[in-house]
């Protein structure tokens, strides 16, 4: 997940405070060393001071033109003057006498930048007696050491803190954002579509607040997909009760027609081959011919359920309609049936075709059993790839019992699961005129169809 | 008893026994006289060519080669045989054909007797007759021209396609036939290249749509 080259959160958070305090210390260095400059000035200006009285002293003592031995004589057992330098130098500057290095950590020297930085300048003091010269030099290399070696222990803590802070932030970090880690093992895991991934709580309230804003989510996401597999489900439970269903409607029109149709046809034959044979005894010709009209009704029965158990080919939608409307008209001629079919050029999906007769049909069925109507109104369009079947009569709508009667919204609800399963709705409201006004909308073709 | 039919020698062909016997009943009871009876469309030819009867009255759905195809081979035989198709649909499509291939009648099984012998004595006359119930449907057929995709089969097509439909095997279908199955497998592909069906259940689907057959 890092990328190579890069380096970790808690890493760099480290740095930047590490730097943070190195640049602090580094301030604090600067002022130590201002500080260590005007101290060294001081304590040389004050050496140098006490030196020349010395000096001013011993020569009132030696009088005013002493002999060069003599001098050197007094001035050799003092060898340094308190960190000053010392040379007695005759009228022709010859150097009669230098006093010796100084002892005090002899032979160390600090480096050159440390001595530009602090060593103070000094103009060397010149003391004439008689013809030689005693000339005084301010030293301020052993004060320059001692602050040098002050420096280098302080450095070495500063280094050794700066270490320290750094171990102790990235460790410190290291703990608090551990739950980032888990946090995103969990948006990994659930990225890869594991829903079941939760946060624990955490002590930090950021990382608490962004676990329960996370577990939220999970939850919610999971109750989706819980309802999408429970949709998903129930269409495919539906889809195979409506198979079944057609099945089931198959085998009952093979039954219809192969048996009951055709034994009837017998029967119809033989009575009426009775007919015949009985013009004389109307104790025989009158039942046979009631036979053969009863028969006949019988076959007109199964003609008509044959023809609601047929499956309805999109291309013969209109005429199927037509079939199925003529047909309802002669049942009940009590009721005003007003019809406007209008489909387009397009033929309509088989399964469309069908669903659109099943919805007129139990439409009108439920018209007939529960809205006690005088009227109705269907209306079957087809534009812009949807048809839209509009059903309204004048009974009474739907409140009052209709639905606590038997057969009545098992039907309608069984059309709506339908009509869904082919991606349309079905609205049942009360019509404006009182009554009930069921909308149909439905794609003309399936998308499964398509092909 | 009336005698419309007197002297009239029928020939049945219906897989249904008791449908046959109230057939036969009936047209003796009109006086014609039933020579010969099947319970297949092979059996049809045989008997004609054996009785030269007045007329045959045949049910179109019968095992066998089914009753287009054998009224196809009695007219390839005997062009001047007077055949009355029956069925017990109601569609376009069977009657057209069977009109087309040369059927002098066509009636729906669930007429009334009488009209069912009056059917017998105009096609027994040579006059062609046509099921009142059906007429409007066959008009319309032939006004709206071959939208039908089933209306471009040839007639050996249909009846393997009929066949073929009712869930019997290309073997099958060759032996009721008697064709070799590759023939039948070449109706076969003509069949779903003209109806654009890809398997057996398609093939169904479309003649159970188109009221061939009830599903």
């Amino acid at each position: 997940m890092r990328k190579p080259g890069q380096f970790s959160l808690h890493t760099r958070i480290s740095v930047v405070l590490t730097l943070l305090a190195a640049s602090l210390l580094l301030v604090l260095s600067s002022l130590w060393l201002h500080g260590t400059r005007a101290s060294i000035r001081e304590e040389v200006e004050a050496a140098t001071r006490v030196a020349e009285q010395w000096l001013t002293a011993l020569s009132s003592e030696l009088g005013s033109r002493p002999q060069a031995e003599r001098v050197i004589g007094a001035v050799r057992p003092l060898g340094r003057i308190r960190a000053n330098g010392l040379e007695v130098i005759a009228a022709d500057s010859a150097v009669l006498y230098r006093s010796p290095a100084p002892t005090y950590k002899s032979g160390r020297v600090v480096p050159g930048w440390f001595a530009t930085l602090v060593a103070p300048t000094f103009e060397p003091r010149k003391l004439a007696l008689g013809d030689l010269h005693i000339v005084l030099y301010p030293d301020s290399s052993r004060a320059l050491i001692d602050a040098w070696d002050d420096l280098i222990e302080m450095a070495g803590w500063a280094l050794l803190l700066l270490v320290l802070m750094f171990v102790g932030i990235h460790r410190a970090l290291d703990q608090a954002l551990r739950p980032l880690d888990l946090v995103m093992r969990a948006l990994d895991r659930t990225g890869h579509g594991r829903f079941d991934t939760r946060l624990p709580d955490f002590s930090t309230p950021e990382l608490d607040r962004l676990s329960r804003a996370f577990n939220g989510m999970a939850d919610r996401l999971a109750a989706a997909v819980d309802d999408n597999v429970r949709l998903e489900t129930e269409r495919e439970v539906s889809q195979r009760l409506q198979g079944r269903l057609e099945e089931e409607r198959r085998d009952i029109s093979r039954e219809l027609h192969d048996e009951l149709a055709q034994g009837i046809t017998a029967v119809r034959a033989l009575a009426g081959a009775i007919v015949q044979r009985t013009q004389e005894q109307p104790s025989l010709h009158v039942p046979a011919q009631s036979i053969v009209a009863v028969t006949g009704e019988m076959q007109e029965g199964v003609r008509a359920i044959l023809h609601r158990l047929r499956p309805v080919a999109g291309a013969g939608l209109e005429v199927a309609l037509e079939r199925l409307l003529a047909g309802w008209r002669i049942q009940h001629p009590d009721i005003a049936l007003q019809t406007e079919i209008d489909l387009g050029d397009r033929p309509v999906g088989d399964d469309a075709a069908q669903a659109i007769i099943r919805i007129v049909q139990e439409g009108l069925t439920n018209v007939v059993r529960h809205a006690g109507a005088s009227r109705v109104e269907l209306q079957v369009t087809q534009r812009t790839g949807w048809v839209e079947v509009s059903l309204s009569d004048n009974g009474r709508g739907l409140h009052g019992g209709a639905s606590s009667q038997p057969g009545c919204g098992l039907g309608l609800a069984g059309m709506g699961e339908r009509i869904a399963a082919l991606g349309g709705q079905l609205v049942l409201d009360n019509a404006p005129g009182g009554g009930l006004h069921l909308r149909a909308r439905l794609p003309e073709r399936s998308t499964s169809e398509e092909s | 008893m009336s005698n419309t039919l007197q002297g009239i020698r029928v020939v049945l062909a219906d897989d249904h026994a008791v449908v046959r016997l109230g057939f036969r009943l009936l047209l003796e009871g009109a006086g014609a006289t039933v020579v010969g009876e099947s319970c297949n469309g092979e059996g049809v030819v045989k008997l004609y060519e054996d009785n030269k009867p007045d007329i045959v009255v045949m049910d179109v759905s019968m095992p066998g080669i089914g009753g287009l195809a054998a009224l196809e081979r009695l007219l390839n035989r005997e062009p001047n045989a007077r055949v009355l198709m029956l069925s017990a649909h109601l569609d376009d499509i069977v009657p057209v054909r069977a009109l087309k291939v040369g059927a002098r009648g066509y009636l729906c099984k669930r007429a009334a007797p009488e009209e069912f012998l009056r059917a017998v004595g105009v096609v027994a006359g040579d006059r062609r007759y046509l099921d009142p119930d059906l007429a409007q449907a066959v008009a319309l057929a032939q006004l709206s021209g071959s939208a039908n995709p089933v209306d471009t089969l040839t007639e050996k097509e249909l009846a393997v396609f009929l066949k073929l439909a009712e869930g019997r095997s290309v073997n099958e279908v060759a032996a009721d036939f008697c064709l070799s199955p590759s023939t039948v497998g070449t109706h076969l592909y003509h069949i779903k290249q003209k109806l654009n069906v890809q398997n057996a259940a398609e093939l169904t689907l479309v003649a159970v749509r188109n009221g061939l057959i009830e599903a």
